[in-house]
């Protein structure tokens, strides 16, 4: 990772990440654990591109989801039960939304690629809340 | 597929005949294969099931190419000759085999406790803003699994439907609002409606999703019962 990316990857998690984050945990209404696996979203000669993807691929689908699911008591309270962490990484070299979230034992692992698919937010949503819904 | 094998294990033995009546009467499209004790086998639609003089029973057989296409041979035979009978592709193959007492049904996805939750809490939300009755957020003992979950869920909505419909008959509604405000699901393999105190309890195989769901008759039947 170059200069510009440690640049640009540090002003994501100074500002839009805190932000996202916080966003989700009051939607929530509990803290939830985030894990960013940073070294594999951080992809060398994108360090512009960091600002506009990561939160469309992986923090307003979340939102989103969270969102709809935590809009009574009933979910919020099903969702503090099931949920614990939420990890974040780009390996799997998954760029479909089907292929990219997993769950299991309270941990949800998002692994998508961060610059594919960047706009297909509406998908995203959908899967994930679905796959949250399926484990509440 | 093994949810199938747990199906065809509660279907009853029938005979041939049975068997080939039900067949052409509700599945004419089924393709057949028939085999003989002569050791030929013939493949294509059922036409007819008849008796003939000597009391034999018969069945007339339009062929099928190997495309499935109906052709123009038919075949004639009597049932006492046939040694087995192939379900080619069936549609419904547990309704064949149970002659109609036993279908695949409604078909689950697994969903999770909170869909549940919510559609009781719809459940009692709906009922009172379509009939002013205060019939209580359904309590039950839910499943783990998916599957069971969501065919409680289906059930769930099957039973706020046949509640609303009851209640349209102002006789039913003022005596369930005078005497119940609870509602209680128990999971059983026998479907009974009881009226305990204050509480509706409907037993039902609410877990057992290889079970033909309520039938909305019999289910109004038993809560008028209870009225």
């Amino acid at each position: 990772m170059g200069l510009q990316e440690k640049r640009a990857l540090k002003t994501f998690q100074d500002g839009n990440y805190q932000k996202l984050t916080s966003e989700i945990n009051t939607l929530a209404g509990f803290p939830l654990e985030f894990e960013v696996k940073w070294e594999t979203l951080a992809l060398d000669e994108y360090a512009e591109m960091y600002e506009e993807c990561f939160p469309k691929v992986y923090f307003t689908p979340l939102l989103n989801a969270i969102k709809e699911i935590a809009a009574d008591d009933m979910g919020k309270e099903a969702l503090k039960e099931a949920l614990k962490k939420v990890v974040i990484k780009n390996e799997g070299g998954y760029y479909s939304a089907s292929s990219a979230y997993a769950y299991e034992g309270g941990v949800l692992t998002i692994d998508h690629q961060p610059f594919n698919n960047v706009d297909n937010i509406t998908e995203r949503s959908t899967v994930v809340g679905e796959l949250l819904m399926k484990n509440l | 597929m093994n949810k199938l094998n747990t199906a065809l294990k509660s279907v009853p033995a029938i005979d041939k005949q049975e068997l080939l009546f039900y067949i052409a009467a509700h599945f004419p499209d089924t393709i057949v294969k028939i085999a003989t004790d002569s050791g030929f086998s013939y493949e294509g639609v059922l036409l007819s099931i008849g008796k003939v003089r000597n009391d034999d029973v018969v069945l007339a057989l339009q062929i099928t190419d190997e495309r499935k296409d109906v052709t123009n041979s038919f075949v004639h035979l009597g049932i006492h000759k046939i040694t087995a009978i192939e379900l080619i592709n069936p549609a419904d193959l547990v309704n064949i085999l149970s002659l109609g007492k036993a279908s695949k049904g409604e078909q689950y996805e697994a969903i999770g406790k909170l869909a549940v939750q919510r559609a009781f809490q719809s459940f009692s939300e709906t009922i009172f803003n379509t009939h002013g009755v205060q019939v209580g957020v359904p309590a039950m003992e839910l499943p783990t699994d998916g599957l069971e979950l969501n065919r409680v869920l289906k059930l769930t909505q099957k039973i706020q439907q046949a509640i609303i419909d009851l209640f349209k008959e102002e006789d039913a509604l003022t005596s369930w609002k005078a005497r119940y405000n609870k509602i209680v699901f128990v999971n059983s393999d026998k479907l009974e409606v009881k009226g305990v105190n204050d509480s509706v309890e409907i037993l039902f195989a609410f877990n057992n999703i290889n079970v033909p769901e309520v039938s909305a008759e019999v289910l109004t039947q038993l809560l008028t019962g209870i009225l």
